[in-house]
């Protein structure tokens, strides 16, 4: 189902210079994410899955750095883009929901007026009272009960789950070609995680976007997405489409995770989860970065880093096993 | 050898705490701030404690006989900081001045700090009715800007150096409950003391050996900064007329006296008075750099970076 | 609005046992704590027995000390704060007299701790760990380390005596009218330009003694808050929504402010003592120079009278801050 590509990663590595040490967040990606796709970046906490969402806006912070790599988005190097220009796409083209809608909303002020600044901000010169109806029809369109109300409300006056609706309507408000949804609904309760992914997409189809889902949740890339990439310390180990990727897995690290989902119909002694631990960012292992835990590990593993090999048409590994050689 | 084996042993039990400390020490000496600061501070209480034996001359007594040659005299080989307008040389009179400041902080302090802290800790610890009528005195004596109490206080008292001393101390302990309570509702919250309770020990143990010792770090960052503030102020009432009374060499009233013969006869008024920033500055210094010493985040920075530097 | 309103009402109400709280204080230091308050209230050991008499009938320093607080709060609420035994006027109308000075350099001084501090904080931060950063933190160490009565003399001793380029005491030309009793602004309101001047002049090197120890305050105050705010979600998230950066900036400087205006409230109150030392300096006529007067005579309803209203302007002042912390911020008006 290729079509064509709205963004495209290329050698992305973003480096974080603490006191530890140099942590390579992000060391070496390519990415491509196609118009009107739903596509997951899945990895484990800290598998650097987030940065490559920030760094795709070039919003890292100290003391992280984009040390190489090239992002482009229609065509252009948002890397290399002027900030003034990229301050524009931000929050128009390239939408972001973010994880904890509790800390995105600034607490002093109502929600009508945070998302009347993000539409003022992008459509040239539009008039508060105008942009302040909009925010409305926004929040009608995202579900909130008592919208007339609710735009008054500030933030602390409304629930987990009314908040990331308020952040949605704020990153629909400019209808955006990409929308970035990072761990949209870790924050929230269970019971509203459905909903919230629901209207998401919802309004995925309504506007026509296209979504860059980033989570840790298996279970919301096998109902929400087409396509996904798999994130081992900060680098893609697998890129498939959705189906494949759950029926044929074929990194191990893919294998185990797929494992690891809890099975509601089949009853076990003991979940499966990954042997050993993650390697410490600082200090990564040389050749593949899953040897440690691999069962599978052979000698040239230890060497050399795998490349990305294209096993069948789409469906990309970066594991030894499937290497020619 | 026995001792030795003590010796042994204790350092092996105390292996986290003495690096902690050796850590705190490193941290210390590396900033050039912190070392101007303890340096000033340090010198300032040796001359405090020995100020008036190395004194050149008398600070107090009056040589009626010479009194006129030697009057305002401005500095020079003999009196490095001049002599004021009964001939007495100022590098004296404002090195036994040192101890008057240095008695002044300590007698405040050891009032106000462990008043403070039980006052603190009380209240924290059993809250309800007792913690509300601490807080609510505390809170009328913090309804009034320090230093217009110890006006009031002092001058309630007679102007002397005791009631000046009193004074200051009165209003001196209610941040410290404030710091005190704050840190002990936050230590009351964690498992020790849930667990120690459980155990039985009785309230008075559990506040002053588990809870007392983690709600320290603030306690002595704020005394650090206030040995300083305390010689402002003591020195600022003796400049009013409030405090210490002629003729002794307190700082703020050499100043006061020196102002009568300004700007003809400058070092009167200019030695005592760097006399006292200086003094407040090392302990400000000193007590800024201890804020980041004993914050343990700051010490795990510096550790890594020891490290790598190895 | 509706919550706000409540608010302040109840901020109101709890206002009523921190007036009670401030003038319990003052009782008990003026009435209390002395051995012989009579005969300090009378004028100290030179005061004629009856006078002493008349002012225990008066005071009803007989009666128990609850009855007396009473009698006390009676006589404040009235406006009778005592007799200067060294005046012979009543002490309110001294304090009257001698207020608006006070207020005028303390205003002067919080104006320059505002424009001077806060800028300085937030270059500070924004330019965290440069030279620049670490000198506002040594202005802010010596700020807090310097006696202001020294730093006064020196700065006369150089703007007066060395360069001559601004007087060194007293207020100036009054201006043609006044309304207020500040000067400044009197001599703006009725455009007496000349006064204007001179008084600006005047205050100057008060102004400026004075807002030393709490500019560097100020300023490392905002610098925390300012780095606080900058590396809190919400403005991270405003960048991501790509927000116009005056919009960001509007975010980073209602949330910074809030303790600011705390630290200014409690500041107001240091300002107001710093003003009986820094006018003592500069021959200032406020209250500062009328309570060294009171202590060198012995004038203590003097003393306790300019005690009692700064208490009441300081809570005032602490009053008026949390209504603005609650208009900022409307978490609190719950």
């Amino acid at each position: 189902m290729s079509g064509e590509v709205l963004l495209r990663v290329e050698d992305l590595r973003v480096y974080f210079y603490t006191y530890a040490g140099v942590v390579k967040a992000v060391d070496g990606i390519d990415l491509e994410v196609y118009r009107g796709e739903s596509f997951a970046l899945v990895g484990e906490t800290g598998c650097g899955k987030s940065t490559v969402a920030r760094a795709v806006l070039r919003l890292i912070p100290p003391p992280g750095r984009i040390v190489s790599g090239r992002v482009f988005f229609e065509g252009r190097d948002l890397l290399s883009l002027p900030e003034k220009e990229l301050r524009a796409i931000r929050g128009a083209d390239i939408a972001y929901i973010c994880q904890d809608p509790s800390s995105a909303l600034d607490p002093l002020y109502t929600c009508g007026y945070q998302i009347s600044e993000t539409i003022v901000s992008h459509q040239g010169v539009v008039k508060w009272r105008d942009a302040w109806m909009y925010a409305l029809k926004l929040l009608k369109q995202v579900a909130i009960p008592e919208a007339e109300k609710r735009i008054k409300n500030y933030p602390h006056e409304l629930s987990g789950g009314m908040k990331q609706r308020v952040v949605i309507s704020m990153s629909i408000a400019n209808r955006p070609k990409l929308l970035i949804a990072d761990e949209p609904t870790t924050a929230l309760d269970v019971t509203i995680q459905a909903q919230i992914m629901d209207l998401i997409m919802e309004l995925k189809k309504l506007y026509n976007t296209t979504l860059l889902l980033i989570t840790h949740n298996l279970g919301l890339v096998a109902e929400y997405c087409d396509r996904v990439a798999v994130m081992y310390l900060g680098k893609i180990v697998e890129v498939a489409d959705v189906y494949t990727l759950f029926e044929k897995p074929l990194h191990p690290y893919t294998q185990g995770l797929l494992k690891a989902i809890p099975n509601p119909l089949k009853r076990v002694e003991r979940l499966y989860s990954i042997p050993g631990m993650i390697p410490s960012p600082v200090n990564l292992p040389p050749g593949c970065r899953f040897r440690p835990r691999c069962q599978f590990a052979k000698d040239i593993c230890a060497r050399e880093e795998p490349p990305m090999i294209e096993v069948e048409p789409n469906h990309y590994v970066a594991c030894w096993m499937y290497a020619k050689r | 050898m026995r001792l030795l084996h003590i010796l042994h042993n204790w350092r092996k039990r105390n292996r986290a705490r003495l690096r902690e400390y050796k850590l705190m020490f490193t941290a210390l000496t590396r900033s050039p701030t912190a070392i101007a600061g303890l340096v000033l501070s340090m010198s300032f209480i040796i001359l405090g404690i020995v100020g008036p034996y190395i004194a050149p001359y008398n600070p107090i007594e009056i040589d009626f006989e010479k009194m006129h040659e030697l009057r305002l005299q401005p500095p020079s080989w003999e009196h490095p900081f001049g002599t004021d307008e009964f001939g007495r040389d100022l590098f004296s009179r404002v090195l036994c001045g040192a101890r008057i400041s240095l008695m002044v902080a300590i007698v405040v302090l050891s009032i106000a700090i462990p008043l403070g802290i039980v006052l603190g800790l009380i209240a924290g610890y059993f809250g309800g009715v007792v913690d509300e009528v601490i807080m609510r005195v505390t809170d009328v004596f913090l309804s009034f800007p320090g230093l217009i109490l110890a006006i009031a206080f002092s001058a309630a008292f007679g102007a002397s150096i005791w009631s000046a001393m009193a004074a200051i101390a009165l209003v001196w302990w209610p941040p410290y409950v404030r710091v005190v309570r704050g840190q002990v509702l936050q230590i009351k919250e964690s498992l020790f003391v849930e667990a120690a309770k459980a155990l039985g020990l009785n309230p008075l143990k559990i506040m002053f050996r588990h809870i007392l010792p983690n709600a320290l770090t603030p306690v002595i960052v704020l005394a650090t900064l206030d040995f300083g503030s305390v010689i402002l102020v003591a020195a600022a009432l003796s400049f009013i007329g409030l405090g210490a009374q002629p003729p002794t060499p307190e700082w703020g009233r050499l100043v006061a006296d020196g102002r009568a013969y300004f700007p003809e006869k400058w070092w009167y008024v200019f030695f005592p008075g760097l006399a006292i920033f200086l003094t407040a500055l090392g302990w400000n210094l000193l007590g800024d750099a201890l804020r980041d010493v004993l914050d343990p985040r700051y010490r795990r920075r510096l550790e890594f970076k020891e490290r790598r530097g190895r | 609005m509706g919550e706000l309103k409540y608010y302040l009402i109840r901020r109101l109400l709890t206002f009523i046992p921190t007036i009670i709280g401030v003038t319990l204080l003052t009782f008990l230091i003026a009435r209390v704590i002395p051995a012989n308050p009579a005969v300090l209230w009378a004028g100290g050991i030179k005061a004629k027995p009856e006078v002493v008499q008349l002012l225990i009938k008066k005071y009803h320093l007989d009666k128990p000390p609850h009855i007396q607080y009473f009698y006390y709060l009676k006589d404040i609420f009235t406006g009778h704060w005592g007799i200067s035994p060294v005046t012979h006027r009543p002490v309110i109308a001294d304090i009257a007299t001698y207020f608006p000075a006070t207020a005028e350099l303390a205003l002067f001084s919080l104006f320059v701790t505002i424009f001077i501090g806060i800028p300085l904080g937030v270059i500070s931060a924004l330019k965290k760990d440069t030279w620049i950063d670490h000198v506002v933190r040594i202005i802010a160490i010596s700020g807090a380390s310097m006696p202001v009565f020294w730093l006064g003399i020196i700065l006369q001793w150089i703007f007066y005596y060395s360069l001559g380029l601004l007087p060194a005491t007293g207020r100036g030309i009054p201006p043609r009218i006044t309304y207020t009793g500040l000067y400044l602004l009197d001599s703006l309101l009725c455009g007496d330009f000349e006064a204007f001047r001179s008084n600006l002049q005047h205050i100057i090197l008060p102004g400026f003694t004075l807002a030393y120890p709490c500019i560097g305050l100020v300023a490392r105050i905002t610098r925390s808050s300012v780095l606080d705010v900058l590396s809190a979600d919400f403005i991270d998230y405003a960048r991501i929504r790509g927000l116009k950066p005056s919009f960001v900036f509007r975010h980073v400087f209602r949330n910074a402010s809030i303790p600011i205006i705390t630290i200014l409230g409690l500041l107001f109150g240091s300002l107001l003592c710093g003003a009986v030392i820094t006018e003592t300096v500069f021959s200032w006529p406020g209250l500062g120079t009328y309570t060294v007067a009171a202590i060198s005579n012995i004038d203590y309803p003097a003393i306790m009278g300019v005690t009692l209203i700064i208490g009441l302007v300081y809570v005032t002042v602490n009053l008026i801050v949390d209504i603005l912390y609650a208009i900022i911020d409307p978490r609190i008006r719950l």
